[in-house]
């Protein structure tokens, strides 16, 4: 077994460029900084996102409150109009309190970089995905990718895209993510499944490091390496917020979903 | 309902055929298709390829469908044995 590939846990807000860069060349599968959120913050949140009527349907049978760039790489114009639509109820639900500043708060203070979300000449990019995932509902194999799927959007010009997940409501069983240790490559779009994700086979022999559902903490990975959430069971959704953020020339940070 | 297959884009041929690495076939299709075949692409969703091929840059091609995984919509077969086909970007391999 592998011990080199282990999550880095950081605890403190001191400046971790080392540890940014590991997660970059793909020599550690997370950075985890626990409990960003307490337990009551992440259960009012949750609450509420639970009671808004504002879910629409993503892939398979979850459900998401925000946009993903992915589900509209042939349909820009699309994708920034409900963008603008659904960062006002993003607005609307985190109005007392908005986890997306904690976390980019966090990742600023790691990284030494401001962020901000992304913008494209007037239009904004999503500012977050909530996404919920029933019992039953899990994510297939796969990887994020902008540069080489969005190419008509303007963050695929960004460099070393890295995905933010803050844990709102952990599942009862399942739930877990798993990294592993491969990236993507251009050769590996054989194994594409017409629906979504990869077959299983692009993984074959891949070192696989599981991150459990924390509420709470803020993982990062690097999304270029191939992860999953394995099935959801019992009682309670998996509900997460996500966002992606890469750096430009000046090592600027940009977000977005 | 025309026949589906989807596959890599491999090699770039004009401003409006490539040749397709095919690893699906949907399982109604009418035909059986090679693993590798050409594509003239009549119509796409690919948002850096103009819909004019006057206006057309082999290097948007390349940009838009070189090792991409590719959905073709065949509406028949040319002369030439080349597949006729609206071509689009298929599912998404990111969430």
């Amino acid at each position: 077994m592998s011990t080199h590939f282990i999550p880095k846990v950081i605890t403190n807000s001191d400046l971790q460029a080392d540890c940014f860069r590991e997660l970059s060349v793909g020599s550690i599968p997370a950075i985890i900084f626990p409990k960003i959120l307490d337990k009551q913050e992440c259960h009012d949140l949750a609450a509420k996102i639970l009671h808004v009527n504002e879910t629409s349907v993503g892939l398979g049978s979850t459900k998401k409150i925000g946009e993903s760039l992915n589900s509209y790489i042939s349909n820009k114009f699309e994708y920034f109009k409900k963008s603008k639509s659904s960062n006002a109820v993003l607005r609307k639900i985190f109005s007392s309190k908005d986890p997306r500043q904690r976390m980019l708060a966090r990742i600023s203070a790691s990284y030494g970089k401001k962020i901000q979300f992304a913008r494209e000449k007037s239009w904004s990019y999503s500012h977050g995905i909530i996404r919920l995932h029933n019992p039953g509902t899990m994510i297939h194999i796969h990887r994020d990718n902008a540069s080489f799927e969005a190419s008509n959007f303007s963050v695929s010009e960004l460099f070393g895209q890295l995905s933010a997940v803050l844990h709102l409501q952990s599942a009862e069983f399942g739930g877990k993510l798993s990294i592993f240790d491969k990236f993507w490559t251009r050769s590996d779009e054989k194994y594409r499944k017409p629906e979504f994700g990869y077959s299983n086979n692009v993984i074959k022999k891949a070192f696989q490091t599981s991150i459990p559902c924390n509420q709470g903490d803020l993982v990062l990975i690097n999304p270029k390496k191939y992860h999953s959430v394995n099935a959801v069971k019992g009682k309670f959704a998996r509900i997460t917020l996500g966002f992606f953020f890469g750096y430009d020339k000046y090592h600027n940070l940009f977000a977005w979903s | 309902m025309n026949d589906i297959i989807w596959g890599t884009a491999t090699n770039i041929l004009s401003k409006k055929s490539f040749e397709i690495n095919v690893t699906h076939q949907k399982e109604e299709n009418n035909s059986i298709y090679s693993e590798k075949e050409i594509i003239e692409f009549t119509e796409t969703d690919i948002m850096s390829i103009p819909v004019d091929e006057n206006l057309r840059t082999i290097e948007q091609i390349e940009q838009g469908l070189k090792d991409k995984f590719i959905k073709c919509e065949i509406s028949s077969r040319s002369d030439q044995n080349y597949l006729i086909c609206k071509v689009s970007h298929s599912g998404a391999g990111g969430y």
